[in-house]
């Protein structure tokens, strides 16, 4: 399986360029990105941040070019090797937080894809479902409505069924909108975690050049085309963010 | 007597199980929706001198299929496909009526419902197709709930998104053609939402319910038909008041 192969890139776009209708909205983008990478995508409204994270997770075909995960064009995978992917989509999604199901019963529907034809989750995957709450930090809200949490605790909520699954890239997009920043050091003190203790590959979305500065070691630089790829400390430079922005912008790159 | 009851206990289960399903997606309309086209049904058989509970399922079955066809292909604006196949089948079944013998009081049954008169091949009809609905309903719980809570992470873990919600509109289809002998076209929607929604009112955990809607439903079913057949009342309609009474009880115990 390519998965345990460490010289297979995790994630590689090849040229890829997605068109709507007459202009690409990203456009012949390529790069790689490793086992154990934490990377931060950059970029303001309308740069095709979001059209890229959902060609990345195979929601959109790419008009050109391909996209491949663990060695494989996406297209080809099954839920078997699906499941080691792991999203967690923005938090202010219609009609999720009014959902009447319990912590528990989310958390365990991450492992609905690997059922066989019988339907019922088995023990193993309720223990898996234990273990996500677990690290995630939400084991005691398992019985608890969704429709009841704050934002922070429906956030680590995805995040654990993200976790269900065993996933070996996590990919979040957006994951503090509207998180009070003291919710936000820990959420993402606990994502370092993930990517330390567990090689998990970290990829996620953010408009907030603060926090992609402060957290991610590697950063995408995305206005429709790939404006910037490397370690976040080389790369956030006034020109680049000029460049990513369109205005002059001075680098506010903290002391990592 | 008997044979109402056995066919009324098949719709009570299949009703708020599937209805559940629709609520939570607010597809509620869906199901007035399908009411109306299997109006259509009950007439093409009238037309025709076949069953009209077979005739029913087909026809609803057809058009389920080609309401999601439209939705998906994004071509006709959202809701209004619904109100195409709700107003547009309305006027056909009119047609056909007045073309096969003249608007007359077999139209009340249908409307209605006639659950008194249904013959021993309807409930073996009805019974058979409910164990489907049911079977598929607990083989695909946990895969139709990811669809129902978030299909963007379903999609990305490999579940066919597209063909789960098929499946729901078609089961929905399914399960109005068979309720239009208990409860009537008109009523149908009634006996999948009001149960449903009495349910939530007790902010149980999602599966547990779809059993409370179901025990809801089976109570409104069972009353209302011992309850009509005493007192000589329409049956369709003691069912559903009954079921509003259940619901206005769980609304006020659970007044937050």
């Amino acid at each position: 399986m390519s998965s345990a192969n460490n010289i297979t890139p995790v994630i590689a776009f090849e040229n890829v360029s997605v068109t709507y209708t007459v202009e690409p909205v990203i456009d012949h983008i390529s790069f790689t990105l490793e086992r154990g990478d934490y990377v931060g995508i950059l970029g303001p409204n309308g740069s095709g941040k979001t059209t890229l994270l959902k060609t990345m997770l195979g929601l959109i075909i790419p008009t050109s070019g391909v996209v491949r995960m663990f060695g494989k064009p996406i297209t080809e995978l099954d839920a078997h090797e699906r499941s080691k992917i792991g999203f967690v989509p923005q938090r202010i999604s219609e009609g999720r937080i009014e959902f009447p199901a319990t912590v528990e019963e989310i958390v365990l529907s991450g492992r609905a894809a690997l059922l066989g034809w019988t339907g019922a989750y088995s023990k193993g995957d309720r223990i898996q479902a234990e273990e996500a709450m677990t690290v995630a930090d939400v084991l005691p809200l398992r019985d608890r409505l969704i429709t009841t949490l704050s934002g922070g605790q429906i956030q680590r909520v995805l995040i654990a069924r993200s976790l269900v699954s065993n996933p070996e890239v996590l990919i979040l997009d957006e994951p503090t909108v509207g998180v009070d920043v003291g919710s936000q050091e820990g959420f993402y003190g606990f994502i370092k975690q993930l990517n330390n203790e567990r090689n998990l590959t970290i990829v996620f979305v953010s408009h907030d050049i603060d926090v992609i500065a402060h957290e991610a070691k590697t950063i995408l630089c995305l206005n429709r085309t790939l404006v910037c790829h490397g370690p976040s400390r080389e790369v956030l430079t006034g020109d680049v963010l000029e460049r990513v922005y369109g205005k002059k912008l001075r680098s506010i790159v903290h002391g990592h | 007597m008997q044979r109402a009851l056995i066919a009324g206990l098949a719709i009570g289960v299949i009703a708020p199980s599937i209805g559940m399903f629709l609520v939570v997606r607010r597809y509620s309309l869906m199901s007035d929706t399908l009411a109306h086209v299997s109006l259509t049904g009950v007439a093409i058989a009238a037309l025709v001198g076949w069953n009209p509970i077979l005739v029913a399922v087909i026809t609803t079955l057809v058009a389920a299929f080609g309401i999601e066809r439209l939705r998906f292909s994004r071509n006709v604006f959202g809701e209004s496909v619904l109100a195409i196949f709700l107003s547009g089948s309305l006027a056909l079944s009119s047609v056909i009526f007045s073309a096969a013998r003249g608007l007359n009081a077999g139209l009340t049954s249908v409307l209605f419902g006639s659950i008194t008169t249904v013959t021993r091949f309807d409930v073996e009809l009805i019974v058979a197709l409910a164990i489907v609905v049911i079977v598929a309903v607990v083989l695909l719980y946990p895969k139709l709930f990811s669809v129902a809570f978030d299909e963007e992470v379903a999609e990305v873990s490999g579940i066919r998104v597209r063909f789960y919600n098929t499946l729901i509109v078609m089961l929905a289809a399914v399960t109005v053609a068979l309720a239009i002998r208990v409860v009537g076209a008109l009523l149908i929607g009634a006996l999948m939402v009001i149960p449903v929604v009495a349910a939530l009112q007790w902010r149980l955990k999602f599966s547990h319910s779809i059993f409370l809607a179901i025990i809801f439903s089976l109570v409104s079913i069972v009353s209302g038909l011992f309850l009509s057949y005493y007192l000589d009342l329409a049956t369709g309609g003691t069912i559903v008041l009954l079921a509003i009474v259940i619901f206005t009880v769980s609304l006020m115990l659970n007044r937050r």
